[in-house]
């Protein structure tokens, strides 16, 4: 009778290389089975490998007498892992200028949302920076190409109660998905979605500006779209 | 505001090639439309999403500024990967139409 995967596990954690190669030969149908949900959107060989590493990384934490078995515990380090090809993995490379657009863009947006309390169009960004319209166009392409933003404690502080995030998740038709979202996504959503509050609102209520806030949404759904599959 | 009917259609050998080439060309059309950032920055996400739906290989999205109605029907769409997604595109988009392997997506001014 072949050993269990829990037991393999352990001793995979404690440092015996045969038990980590016949885990990894064990689980690679499990981390494909994973990386078939996002066929399409990057290499699946990224995308196995980055699953893979995930496994492995979820043996440092890994306590048998929890009662939960390693693949299950492991599937979300190789789902973390796999995401985080999936955000690298933009074809989009976003230009100096591209760049410089995107910060005149911002501040200018940021300026005109506080004199306003509304989010203003690219004409109106364009007249305040002394931009063309299109240089507009251009700064706001370029900032869905950059990089999510750092960590916001303010925001993590302001996350929706259980209740709230598990009403959003049966309005929005998610499963239990969005439990899995980090507290700074799962604030950002509730305040969009479930107190339906603008951009702008959100920046006035946070202390942030509505481009931040609008950074924030756009990560938060792509983390929870990528986990849609 | 721009009148005249204005289409761009676009079609790309997958979806993540879709996803980086269809939403500059849609904020540069919601632009011409007058739509502020917030809102256009949400369809744009839309859009990514129902891209996310397209069923692996070549994709098309056409999108058309008609007034101040902003569309794009992206296709083909997988029903199963839409499925999950569909109540999430209401929220970012003014409408959700599905016909067929097609799905649409508009905003109004």
């Amino acid at each position: 009778m072949p050993e269990g995967t829990d037991a393999l596990a352990a001793r995979a954690a404690d440092g015996d290389p045969a038990a980590r190669a016949e885990l990894v030969e064990r689980l690679t149908p499990l981390v494909a089975r994973l990386a078939r949900r996002w066929e399409g959107r990057a290499a699946r060989e990224d995308l196995q490998q980055a699953g893979m590493v995930g496994v492995l990384s979820a043996l440092d934490g890994f306590d048998p007498g929890r009662g939960t078995a390693f693949a299950s515990y492991a599937a979300p380090f190789a789902v973390g892992e796999m995401m985080a090809v999936l955000r690298g993995s933009a074809p989009v490379h976003v230009s100096r200028t591209g760049r410089d657009l995107a910060a005149a863009v911002e501040t200018a947006a940021d300026a005109l949302t506080a004199a306003h309390g509304r989010a203003p169009s690219p004409a109106e960004i364009a007249a305040a920076a002394g931009l063309e319209e299109e240089e507009v166009v251009t700064g706001l392409a370029a900032r869905r190409a950059l990089a999510p933003p750092v960590p916001d404690t303010a925001l993590e502080d302001a996350a929706g109660t259980d209740d709230a995030v598990e009403a959003l998740e049966a309005r929005l038709a998610v499963g239990h998905l969005l439990g899995e979202l980090d507290a700074r996504s799962q604030a950002i959503l509730v305040m969009r979605f479930g107190l339906e509050l603008s951009q702008a609102e959100i920046g006035e209520r946070l202390g942030i500006s509505q481009m931040h806030v609008s950074r924030l949404l756009r990560a938060a759904l792509a983390d929870l779209d990528a986990r849609l599959g | 505001m721009s009148t005249a009917p204005e289409d761009v259609r676009l079609q790309a050998s997958d979806p993540a090639v879709a996803k980086a080439v269809a939403a500059p060309v849609l904020l540069a059309l919601g632009a011409r439309a007058g739509f502020d950032v917030a809102r256009l920055d949400e369809f744009a996400i839309a859009l990514d999403i129902a891209i996310a739906s397209a069923v692996p290989g070549p994709v098309r999205a056409d999108m058309r500024l008609t007034g101040g109605r902003l569309s794009v029907t992206v296709s083909p769409v997988a029903p199963d990967r839409l499925h999950g997604r569909r109540v999430l595109l209401e929220e970012l988009a003014a409408g959700v139409a599905e016909n067929g392997d097609a799905i649409a997506l508009t905003l109004d001014a």
